[in-house]
């Protein structure tokens, strides 16, 4: 039949203004024919229009009526299913309490991992030209000969690849002097310290950072000075550099700390500086405490982060590229150095022995 | 025409909505048809008033037991809303039927003691 041709033109419950107006028109179609209808049953049009509004009764009343059961049934709806809601959740209170501490969890949660991500994926470091830093890895392998290397291991976000971001002290020196495709390359190692201030010891998240760390990544203190080159050599005074944070939670953001004593691992040290609230270090995500000199790593760092072995690896390095330098270009040169070092203490490898270097984008940190 | 008010009989609430889903078993209608298709068949005994026709054809829509769509007539040239019955409103039809009749069978048997079997 062409009654219905297709069922998809079935109306299905469309807007309010759309429905008042159909059903004015439904009304004035059913009035029009009632009206007709007498109209053949022999009445005069003017008759037959009164019998049919008549017979029809008030359509403003039925037009109210019907509105009224629209909004009726939707309200309605609305409250009924909140009444049921709420009855059933006072019906089983440790479901509720279990629900309601799973969304606050839920969206505590989601609110600290957001800020975390933020942190670690979404912002630059503060630091200066962020994207020319680089972060120096190479490929694991067994055939490379380290007896131990530490420091983060990942896999390259190019390719996938399994990669270790640290090197000997000695490749560290030899690279940062010889590797003229980066304008710096600075040094990190974290390292747990005990410090001993006003009376207290407590643990701190320290690192060890190159004399060049806060000129080349071109980070300023918040007060006093940050670490420099001339620092970072054995017989010079011990100096610490704190992030904002430590000075805030265990000096009190005391303005006087600024060339006092305190002792990171029994050793007497002075507060050089204290960063900006917004710098922690190259690792976002991680709360450091301070920063000290690489040249104290003797004294106070574990015994495996050794200056002189060759094949201990645990130096850390981010690279200040060279404008104009392509990452190829840059890695090659340190593979290439890095050959040097490595036959210079293992004798004649072979080239599968010699890693290769990848260059992971620096800007946003490890 | 219609019947004297004091023959006819108040609709049952509910009844109605059974009535006109029953009414459109027969085939798509519009209100004005489905209106005179109950008068008719009662012999004017249940009037469908149209305060009550128009909400319950919009309620039955709402809950989606009828659908409906603007039809021009053949022999008329005028647009009417017509109303269909659904497949649920098919399953609601029976529902409501049986509901029906359960109710019918009750009153008649306190009415009708005797009767029972």
């Amino acid at each position: 039949m062409r009654w219905w041709p297709s069922i998809f033109e079935w109306r299905p419950w469309s807007s309010r203004q759309h429905r008042e107006e159909e059903l004015e028109r439904e009304l004035r179609s059913h009035l029009e024919l009632e009206a007709e209808e007498h109209r053949d049953a022999g009445l005069p049009a003017d008759e037959a229009r009164h019998a049919a509004r008549r017979a029809f009764g008030n359509t403003t009343l039925v037009q109210e009526v019907t509105r009224e059961m629209w909004g009726w049934i939707w309200v309605e709806r609305c409250w009924r299913d909140f009444r049921y809601a709420v009855r059933m959740l006072r019906k089983s209170p440790a479901f509720t309490a279990a629900a309601v501490a799973s969304l606050a969890l839920g969206i505590g949660a989601n609110t600290a991992v957001f800020s975390l991500l933020d942190a670690v994926l979404l912002k630059n470091l503060p630091v200066r030209d962020a994207d020319q830093l680089r972060i120096l890895t190479w490929v694991r392998s067994d055939k490379v000969p380290v007896r131990s290397h530490s420091g983060y291991a990942t896999q390259d976000a190019r390719t996938g690849q399994n990669v270790s971001g640290s090197f000997s002290y000695p490749a560290y020196r030899a690279l940062a002097a010889g590797v003229a495709q980066f304008s710096d390359l600075v040094a990190y190692a974290p390292s747990q310290f005990t410090v001993t201030a006003h009376g207290t010891s407590e643990y701190a998240n320290g690192q060890f950072v190159s004399g060049n760390y806060f000129t080349g990544l071109g980070v300023q203190c918040l007060i006093g000075r940050p670490i420099l080159r001339e620092d970072d050599s054995i017989g010079q005074p011990r100096v610490a550099i704190l992030t904002y944070r430590y000075w805030e939670t265990r000096f009190g953001l005391d303005p006087g700390v600024i060339g006092r004593e305190i002792f990171v691992n029994q050793r007497p040290v002075i507060i050089a500086g204290v960063t900006h609230p917004n710098f922690q270090g190259l690792i976002p995500g991680t709360a450091v405490d301070l920063f000290v000199p690489l040249a104290m790593v003797d004294e106070m760092g574990p015994t495996y982060y050794s200056k002189t072995r060759p094949d201990n690896w645990w130096v850390q390095i981010f690279g200040r590229l060279n404008a104009g330098i392509s990452d190829d270009e840059a890695a090659s040169a340190v593979r290439e150095l890095l050959a040097g070092i490595i036959r210079d203490y293992a004798g004649n490898v072979t080239d599968s022995a010699i890693p290769r270097v990848l260059l992971a984008q620096g800007a946003r940190g490890v | 025409m219609a019947k004297d008010s004091s023959d006819r009989i108040e609709l049952l609430q509910g009844t109605l909505d059974m009535l006109i889903m029953r009414t459109l078993l027969y085939g798509p209608a519009h209100g004005h048809q489905i209106a005179k298709h109950i008068q008719r068949t009662t012999e004017d005994v249940l009037q469908v008033e149209h305060g009550s026709l128009y909400p319950a054809l919009h309620r039955l829509e709402r809950k989606g037991w009828v659908a409906s769509k603007w039809e021009m007539a053949k022999d008329r040239n005028r647009e009417f809303k017509c109303y269909r019955l659904t497949p649920a409103g098919k399953k609601q039809l029976v529902v409501e039927e049986s509901k029906w009749t359960q109710t019918a069978g009750a009153i008649a048997r306190v009415m009708w003691p005797a009767e029972e079997g």
